[in-house]
């Protein structure tokens, strides 16, 4: 096996054993790139230099006592709506072509303080809108599995690449299911943590009361290890919660070693009622088994009620264009971003975004605006808040008698390219069953269930109690060693580089 | 809901934004649809609940000490403008 397949918790032990260099984890790393990536598009950014030049730093000694941190020499990649100084962040947006931010994300100086390798910026769907990395301004990234097939979205590059063995972790952002979709349809893990866990500050905004950075990884141990690394307050991120993240923060040089958990005396909740229809007939099987397989663990699963979640949908993509389209007015030619020159300002602001946004955004932010002004308001935004708030109750109350819910992640295996383009609400609706935990701030994450029998990738959500984020990963880890299927890895692709095209 | 071209239009310019004759037609199209689905939240009775903006939070909310700080150094904030002067932004004339 390749150094680039393996695992960060692997790779930690290997340097630390001095088996291998943090150089020689990053060539093979850039290896992979350059077999994959032509194919991929898993990255908008990549420099090697700044990667050869700081991992031969780190093997070297030359950097301060104490930075040995749990990531050590792992190669990371991070979502293009991160920000990262001296490094561009374009939200996959002509808009912010070139842009550099001038300071770097708290979730990416915790990485770097915690000794891990920055690759560069991946790829996605343009300011995160879109559930399959289409709607990038720089073109779609595809799926290893099958590069004929979407990778999900919007942090599609970001799961491609850690599927691929183009960057071991990676970081995410999930405002309605963009961290947990792309990582069922890659076959990796993918953590949306609790809306309080992880500091947003440097996230570009999307639907700020929803957006939350998240993880994707080949495991659960290594996505528990990254968490522990970035969660916990920074005084940069009011919405932070002190209660959920900061117990478990990194504090040291050990690397946490995580035993497997038995589940017996835990319930998990079903809301078979809602998995009727709609659903793939190879999801449902492959659902079936997975939870047979909590179950052999001693987990008791619960039939449950919850609100059907086609309203859900209905709710999150009313509330998140709503804060989209508002958040989306800062893009205007003045402070930052580029510029299309006209006589007037209002006709320069009109020409800047008309010009540079892409389709996708443009009819999210008309949705918002439209579902926000005088005389709708009512119809959409409030009566969306009000189901939100039935949604989140639902969830709550229900998470009080079981430990998880558990759902499939998505409703059908990942889709071609191309599919789904023409019809904007066919699009919306993959993300049936990731919006309500969503709009309920809850800590959830989607773990690969097996391969359909075109071996395309298959995911499991589990959902745990607000705050619950640790409990979560010590649920979904004990499915992970009983399931088996972190470890399949896709089948070689062919490719070429273009990395660093831009 | 239907919509029609006069309103998408409106919505549009209060948003700066200005579809050609092609987008305006594939707009009125996608919103319909997706407005059709939205009209969904009307079959469930939710008028006894709280709109609810953001989710709760039981810590309340981590507010820092309000102690001044160093932000970013001096240009470093407005490196990125379109066109700077002077350490200014700088449009096209707003008045007339």
């Amino acid at each position: 096996m390749d150094l680039c397949d393996r695992t960060a918790h692997e790779l930690c032990e290997l340097l630390g054993a001095r088996d291998t260099t943090c150089a020689e984890v990053a060539e093979s790393v850039l290896g992979r790139v350059d077999d994959v990536e032509g194919t991929l598009s898993s990255f908008i950014t990549l420099e090697r230099e700044r990667v050869s030049s700081a991992v031969e730093a780190m093997d070297a000694g030359r950097l301060k006592p104490g930075t040995r941190g749990p990531l050590w020499g792992i190669p990371i990649g991070i979502k293009d709506n991160i920000c990262t100084r001296d490094l561009p962040t374009t939200c996959a947006s002509r808009i912010l072509e070139g842009y550099v931010p001038p300071y770097d994300a708290t979730a990416v100086s915790r990485l770097a303080d915690a000794g891990a390798v920055l690759l560069g910026k991946c790829n996605m769907d343009e300011f995160g809108m879109g559930s399959s990395t289409e709607y990038s301004a720089f073109g779609p990234t595809r799926n290893p599995w099958d590069p004929s097939r979407v990778p999900g979205g919007s942090s599609g590059g970001s799961a491609a690449a850690v599927a691929a063995g183009e960057a071991i972790v990676a970081l995410g952002s999930d405002t309605g299911g963009s961290v947990r979709l792309p990582a069922s349809f890659c076959g990796v893990v993918g953590m949306r943590p609790s809306y309080g866990t992880v500091s947003r500050f440097g996230l570009v905004a999307f639907g700020s009361s929803m957006d939350q950075i998240g993880v994707i990884a080949r495991d659960v141990r290594d996505c528990r290890t990254t968490l522990e690394v970035i969660a916990g307050p920074d005084g940069r991120d009011a919405t932070v919660n002190p209660g959920y993240g900061a117990k478990r923060r990194w504090q040291g040089d050990a690397v946490r070693r995580s035993s497997p958990v038995s589940l017996s005396g835990r319930s998990i909740g079903v809301p078979f009622g809602a998995l009727e229809s709609g659903l793939h007939a190879e999801v449902r099987g492959s659902f079936e088994r997975a939870l047979k397989v909590l179950q052999s663990l001693g987990a008791e699963v619960r039939s449950v009620d919850l609100i059907d979640p086609a309203y859900a949908v209905a709710a999150y993509y009313v509330i998140a264009n709503c804060e989209a389209s508002s958040n989306m007015a800062r893009y205007d030619g003045v402070g930052y971003g580029k510029r299309i020159a006209a006589e007037s300002v209002d006709e320069m602001m009109v020409r800047t975004r008309s010009r540079l946004l892409g389709p996708e955004v443009q009819r999210r932010i008309m949705l918002g605006t439209y579902a926000l002004s005088s005389g709708y308001y009512d119809q959409y935004y409030l009566r969306a808040s009000r189901v939100r708030h039935l949604v989140c109750k639902d969830l709550y109350s229900t998470l009080e008698r079981v430990d998880w819910v558990a759902v499939p992640t998505a409703p059908t295996p990942p889709f071609k390219i191309g599919e789904k383009m023409e019809d904007p609400l066919e699009m919306y609706l993959t993300d049936v069953f990731t919006t309500a935990p969503a709009l309920a701030g809850l800590p959830c994450i989607s773990l690969p269930m097996g391969l359909s029998s075109e071996r395309l990738p298959l995911g499991i959500q589990m959902i745990g109690a607000p705050g619950a984020d640790w409990k979560l990963l010590d649920g979904a880890e004990a499915f992970q060693e009983a399931a088996g299927f972190h470890g399949l890895r896709p089948p070689p692709v062919g490719g070429g580089s273009q990395a660093g095209r831009r | 809901m239907a919509l029609n071209k006069m309103e998408v239009e409106h919505v549009a310019s209060l948003a700066r934004l200005r579809l050609d004759s092609e987008t305006l037609e594939s707009m009125l199209r996608d919103l319909g649809r997706i407005l059709d689905y939205m009209d969904l939240l009307e079959e469930l009775d939710s008028s006894g609940a709280e709109p609810m903006a953001h989710v709760p939070r039981p810590g309340g909310s981590s507010l820092r000490p309000d102690v001044a700080q160093r932000g970013l150094e001096g240009g470093l904030a407005t490196r990125a403008a379109p066109d700077l002067y002077r350490g200014q932004f700088r449009v096209p004339k707003v008045l007339p």
